[in-house]
């Protein structure tokens, strides 16, 4: 029956009852979800660390380990195993990346194991799988080179010059982001590479790692117990073995010396043989050279002889040529001369012998004897004739004459072909006469004739003799001619053999000479040939001599070297001391200690919120469940008289708070123990996020809180119905007589009360009327405000540290680090490279060292420089600037002093890596948010050490308009920069990295907004219930809609603004509290609020209060006037 | 005198789910101005409702109710809580004092949201409690409360004074003397005064009475013998 009236109780007030679930589950969610977040992720890093067996000690020695040195740590009792591990700090070279530095890890399977997040594990030793921090998914399948700037020392260390990414992982030995430093590069460890101890070309482990028996949980006190119960043990082995091995590595090295040192007497003794042997073969070459070379000009000189003689051979031949065309011309000339003459003689013999023939011919046919015969006829003619005409003319004288004379005449005449005229018989004397003369003259004629004719026979005779003579002369001459032709043949053949000869003669000087010709330029030619080998000789004899120069140089240096080296083995080995053993447990492995420091943190914030929830939560509860019970006084009182027992009515009260309490309980510690540990794992994985979260249920915490509210709710109750029931029940059915009304303090001061409207007086006195709202309405509206500053408040505190660090300290676009030191010329090399983009430049040096503070050692970036810093650097506090640091003295960042608890003025000592010791004084403590930087001059190094460190790093400002990553890239190119870093970049990733803080001012905001919803929700609403009958009569007066409103919330405005003022100061507090809590190693908060985050936060709350108003607008829409005339229940 | 408050074939029905009730069937009568009008009918006969109507708290369903010329019936949610304001005073069977004001300040709540209130210390005077007006409620006895309550509603200067069995908490005497200060102060102001009751006694004191029965009027009368309060017995 009470069951089922408790149950319509919570039906008919299901707001209510939900009110009290959501605030109960809010406050056990919180409280259970902050509080279980760090065992959460304690326990996933331990169940982590025991499946990838992480050390319990790291044994190092300065000697380094070897297998039997690990069988023996195995042996020792109380270990479970030893692994021997080799590691290396490397520069390496990705493609189309710079360099970046990496730790080496040799790979193991059970101890400091790796967790494959993608790809696979190394199968060769030429594979590796790397840092999924660092690393993504595209890199896989990517090679990781061995950069050559590595020392011949590192490079040696490694096997192969490229491993092949195979897989990304995370390590168990760094469970968080931090990498740790090195002396290579920038002076950090970018990422690890795990690749298998046969990538390394080593023979020796530079650590050993062991493993406890039993080793406990992480954390725990019973693992710091164990891990100190083995210390004295493993160091007393650790240094046994580490001397054993020393003297082992000394007789080695004694040994290797001693080795050395007659490879080295062999070495020079061959050097000098060789030497000999090399200059004496270059000796020979040169001699024979310089033989060659004689030759050379000898044969020059005999072919320079040999051409004379044949220009003079020539020209003698061109004579004997000129001769030999002047005889042949001659012969040729006398021959014709003899043949013309010869054949003018045969001519002129022929001609003879054709006159003589002609005139033999001529005599031949003159018939000399009939010409004789002729005339001997002829002189008897003649003489007949002279006689006929002798006669005639005596007679004729005498004239006897008479015709027949004539006609004798005539006929003797006739004869001679003298025709008489035809008449001549007729003829006168006279004619006869003249006839007759002219036959006398005929007839002298004819005498003449014959005389001449007698001459001419005579002459014919003679010639004919003469003919005959000449004729015989003639055969005489053919013959004579017949022989001097012969001579004269005779004479020419002997000529034209004499020609014929001088003719092959001249024709084989001729053919000699062009043999000479030939030859010459045979030799001429076979000169040249020898002069380019003699060249060429020279050549190879000089490239032959460098080389051998070079090589023996090479060998003289390498000896050289081989001695400094032997000297510095000798040395080094005189200097080894007594090994050097560091047995270190897991205290020194980063991650292990900041994880532990880390999720420290959210114990912090766990200590302080959810108690803050958990109060105002039960506040919440008790006054409501209190109200409750006060509303219920007259049904108490009914069940009373009809009596039923104190505890079966106050059950029914019991019931509806307990089972409220209940299921706000199972709810928030169920959602609780789900939501915190993954969004805050979430969040953390910026910083580890190694493996998912393992959710724990801590069920001894849930019976706890469970119990806690309970004892609240229950409690409340209880209290409540106890006061009731004590009435009896006559009394309980009446009406409680109404709590009397109060002057409050301020209507003493009639200044301002009255000046007040009437209305605010009546919320004033209202508002003081009921102590125990108010404080509640304070505190939950302050606790709401308070935990939206903190929110806010953190995320001020951290979102503007880069915007700081970047924009207002170190000012510089890009840094850039440079392979050797940096001096003048580098700027100016940097400056051209820049291509007008760089606007400034300086040079430092920057580095880590280990700043000893009293009870803790901090890793600081240190700062080395002549203290220009203006415009790269603003080194500030609140005063103002700072100046920088004089010899002598250093400036330190603000965390620094904090951390460290150092103050301006205090001695500090800086410890380089390699154990070199700076004291200095703090002169200035400067404002500082990202990394610990300290600054130095550079007088400061000098004084102490003698010299001043590398300047290796250079800031750089870029032209305005200019782009900072166009201007980094250029100078990238240059040989001497290794890395350039932007500020751009390293401001994002810090900004990244921030913003993930977000998501607990999300959570934390989202609480506070619940939590201050709840309350005023719970606290307007009893209000109200209380005032029911106060609304319904001021409505009935005729209060406007909004006049009632504000009536009623009035008071709850002006208890936001109170609850809003007290929450301002707790917010601070708990901001500070919070953020002093909350500490992460590399980034120092700034620890503020800003005012538009109290704004916010304030407005917040009042928008939370308006909705609330709202909501509750809404109901009070709905009372009913008729209220206002109902009886007091 | 003229009619100052009528009702026409007022009805009202309530829906409850899916039941109706129907709480006054077709009520109509008329009060006249000044006049003191009692209210009477035994519980559950619509006389609450019908005060309801009246003081413009609850609407009707149909029909409709004029009050000096302006039918308050067609008035919406402002309307009402104007009329409320302006028109009525209320005075409660429980008083319903604001318990956190003195008796003055109760009735400066009221005086202070009205065009043209009466003097609050002037009404407490006249209600005879001028010595008790710093006193908080929970400090004064129910008649001194009723008075408060009376001089609360009398601040307001409203044209109808209702009143829901002001006389219900109180004891006789103190009743008796209550009544007395309504009738005196209609006398007096020519106020016109509302007063519901289950009492039948007192009915002699009113100008006219209507009996309300089931949710009808069953009868209405004017009252020529008015009884003095001081002879009411009951």
């Amino acid at each position: 029956m009470l069951r089922r009236s408790a149950f319509r109780e919570i039906r008919s007030s299901l707001g209510r009852y939900l009110a009290i679930i959501a605030i109960v589950a809010l406050g056990v969610g919180l409280f259970a979800g902050l509080r279980v977040s760090k065992t959460a992720m304690v326990k996933t890093a331990d169940v982590y660390i025991h499946e990838l067996g992480l050390f319990d000690y790291r044994l190092v020695s300065t000697v380094g380990y070897d297998e039997d040195d690990v069988a023996a740590f195995a042996k020792l009792e109380g270990i479970h195993a030893a692994e021997g591990a080799f590691s290396a700090d490397v520069l390496t070279e990705r493609e189309g990346q710079g360099e970046i530095v990496l730790r080496a890890h040799s790979l193991s399977t059970d101890m400091n194991a790796v967790s494959l997040v993608a790809g696979r594990l190394p199968e060769s030793d030429q594979e590796c799988v790397a840092d999924a921090r660092f690393f993504t998914e595209a890199d896989i399948g990517t090679s990781i080179s061995i950069s050559n700037l590595n020392d011949e020392d590192t490079r040696d260390l490694f096997r192969f010059e490229e491993y092949q990414i195979v897989g990304l992982a995370n390590s168990v030995y760094y469970l968080n982001y931090e990498r740790g430093s090195t002396s290579l590069g920038a002076g950090s460890i970018s990422a690890f590479i795990y690749l298998p101890y046969g990538g390394f070309d080593v023979d020796y482990f530079t650590d050993v790692y062991l493993q406890l028996e039993d080793s406990g949980y992480i954390y725990s006190e019973e693992y710091d117990a164990a891990v100190d119960a083995m210390e004295e043990p493993v160091t007393a082995a650790a240094e046994e073995r580490a001397d054993v091995r020393y003297h082992k590595v000394l007789d080695d090295a004694e040994t290797e010396i001693a080795d050395a040192e007659r490879e080295l007497a062999d070495g020079w003794e061959e050097y000098d043989s060789e030497k000999e042997k090399a200059e004496k073969e270059l000796a020979d070459a040169r001699q024979e050279l310089e033989d060659g070379a004689l030759e050379i000009e000898e044969n020059e000189q005999k072919l320079e002889d040999a051409k004379a003689e044949l220009e003079t051979g020539k020209a003698d031949l061109e004579e004997g040529w000129q001769e030999y065309e002047e005889g042949l011309a001659e012969y040729e000339q006398q021959r014709a001369d003899a043949e013309e003459e010869l054949k003018n003689a045969e001519e002129q013999l022929l001609d003879s012998r054709e006159q003589v023939n002609d005139g033999l011919i001529q005599i031949a046919e003159a018939d000399l004897d009939s010409a004789e015969e002729e005339l001997d006829q002829s002189r008897e003619m003649v003489e007949l004739l002279s006689s006929t005409y002798q006669d005639a003319l005596y007679k004729l004288a005498a004239g006897t004459f008479g015709p027949d004379d004539l006609a004798e005449l005539a006929a003797v005449f006739a004869q001679f072909g003298y025709t008489f005229p035809e008449n001549s018989q007729e003829m006168t004397e006279a004619e006869l006469e003249e006839t007759l003369y002219m036959l006398g003259m005929e007839v002298d004629r004819a005498e003449n004739e014959l005389a001449a004719g007698e001459a001419q026979l005579a002459e014919a005779r003679e010639q004919e003799e003469e003919l005959y003579r000449a004729q015989a002369e003639i055969e005489q001459g053919f013959a004579e001619l017949q022989k001097s032709r012969e001579e004269a043949e005779q004479q020419f053949a002997e000529a034209e053999a004499e020609l014929e000869d001088a003719y092959a003669d001249l024709l084989a000087g001729e053919q000699e000479l062009a043999d000479a010709e030939v030859e010459i330029s045979d030799g001429e030619q076979e000169l040249a040939e020898a002069k380019q080998t003699l060249a060429d000789g020279w050549k190879e004899y000089e490239d032959a001599k460098a080389e051998a120069d070079e090589k023996l140089a090479d060998a003289y240096q390498e000896l050289l070297d081989g001695e400094e080296e032997l000297a510095e083995a000798r040395q080094d080995l005189a200097e080894v001391e007594q090994p050097d053993v560091y047995v270190m447990d897991r205290s020194t492995n980063v991650g292990y200690v900041c994880f532990e420091s880390d999720t420290d943190i959210i114990e912090a914030v766990s200590r302080v919120f959810p108690v803050f929830f958990f109060f105002v939560a039960a506040l919440v509860c008790i006054t409501t469940m209190t109200r409750m019970v006060d509303e219920q006084r007259t049904q108490i009182g009914v069940l009373k008289a009809l009596g039923y027992t104190n505890f079966a009515i106050m059950s029914k009260f019991m019931i509806y708070s307990g089972s409220a309490s209940l299921i706000g309980s199972v709810i928030g510690f169920i959602g609780g123990s789900i939501v915190f540990p993954i969004v805050l794992w979430h969040v953390y994985g910026i910083m580890y996020g190694f493996a998912d979260i393992i959710l724990i249920f801590d069920n001894q915490l849930a019976i706890w809180m469970t119990l806690a509210f309970l004892f609240c709710a229950l409690g409340a109750t209880w209290l409540a119905c106890k006061n009731e029931l004590a009435d009896v029940p006559a009394e309980l059915i009446r009406p409680k007589s109404p709590k009397s009304g109060k002057r409050v303090l301020m209507e003493r001061i009639p200044f301002l009360w009255n000046r007040m409207k009437f209305l605010h007086k009546v919320s004033v006195r209202n508002i003081f009327r009921y102590k125990k709202r108010l404080i509640m309405m304070i505190l939950g509206i302050g606790g709401c405000t308070a935990l939206l500053i903190t929110g806010f408040g953190m995320r001020d505190s951290v979102k503007e540290v880069a915007a700081y660090q970047f924009d207002e300290i170190s000012l510089y676009d890009y840094s850039v680090t440079f392979s050797q030191n940096a001096d003048e010329e580098t700027e100016q090399e940097l400056l051209e490279a820049g291509d007008g983009t760089i606007d400034d430049l300086m040079l430092l040096h920057e580095s880590t060292m280990d700043l000893l503070g009293e009870n803790e050692t901090k890793s600081v970036n240190v700062v080395v420089s002549d203290g220009s810093v203006d415009g790269f650097l603003s080194l500030h506090n609140e005063s103002g600037e700072i100046t920088y640091p004089g010899p002598g003295e250093i400036a330190i960042c603000d965390a620094l002093t904090d951390r460290l608890d150092i103050e301006i003025g205090d001695q500090i000592t800086l410890r380089t890596s390699d154990m070199e010791s700076l004291e200095v004084t703090v002169s200035a403590v400067f404002q500082n948010y990202v990394f610990y930087y300290v600054y130095l001059d550079a007088q400061t190094c000098l004084d102490q050490w003698g010299y001043v460190p590398e300047y290796k790093t250079g800031y750089v400002n870029v032209k305005d308009g200019f782009d900072v990553h166009a201007s980094a890239a250029k100078v990238m190119n240059l040989e001497n920069v290794t890395s350039v870093s932007a500020s751009l970049d390293l401001r994002e990733r810090i900004d990244n990295m921030m913003s993930s803080l977000d998501y607990i001012v999300l959570l934390i905001v989202f609480c506070a907004a619940m939590l201050a919803l709840v309350v005023l929700y719970n606290l307007t609403n009893i209000n109200i219930m209380e005032r029911i009958r106060e609304i319904a009569t001021i409505k009935v007066l005729g209060f406007y809609a909004n006049e009632t409103a504000s009536y009623v919330f009035r008071e709850n405005i002006i208890l936001t603004i109170m609850g809003a003022l007290v929450g301002l100061v707790l917010g601070k507090l708990l901001h500070y509290y919070v953020m002093s809590q909350i500490r992460i190693d590399m980034i120092s908060f700034d620890i503020r609020i800003e005012p538009l985050s109290i704004l916010l936060s304030i407005g917040l709350t009042f928008l939370f209060t308006l909705l609330v108003n709202l909501l509750m607008n809404i109901k009070l829409d709905k009372i009913n006037m008729a209220e206002s005339l109902k009886s007091i229940e | 005198m003229s009619v100052f408050v009528e009702f026409r074939d007022v009805k009202k029905v309530y829906k409850m789910g899916e039941i109706e009730i129907t709480a006054l069937h077709g009520v109509n009568f008329e009060i006249e101005k000044g006049e003191i009008c009692i209210i009477v009918g035994s519980s559950g006969a619509g006389k609450t409702t019908l005060l309801n109507i009246l003081g413009g708290m609850d609407t009707l369903t149909s029909g409709s109710i004029l009050l000096d010329g302006k039918e308050i019936s067609r008035y919406d949610k402002r309307q009402l809580t104007a009329y409320r304001r302006y028109d009525i005073g209320f005075v409660f069977q429980f008083y319903n004092l604001v318990q956190n004001l003195t008796a003055l300040e109760n009735v400066e709540l009221a005086a202070q949201i009205c065009r043209d209130p009466l003097d609050a210390m002037e009404v407490l005077k006249r209600v005879g409690l001028e010595e008790r007006a710093a006193n908080f409620p929970a400090q004064l006895s129910g008649g001194e409360q009723q008075r408060v309550a009376i001089a609360r509603a009398l601040a307001k200067n409203p044209k109808l004074l209702l009143c829901d069995e002001p006389t219900g908490a109180l004891d006789y005497v103190t009743g008796k003397s209550i009544l007395k200060l309504l009738q005196d102060t209609s006398r007096q102001t020519g106020m016109t005064v509302v007063i519901v009751t289950h009492n039948q006694a007192i009915t002699s004191m009113a100008d006219r009475i209507i009996r309300v029965k089931n949710g009808t009027v069953s009868d209405i009368y004017k009252n020529d013998h008015i009884t003095p309060v001081e002879l009411i017995e009951w």
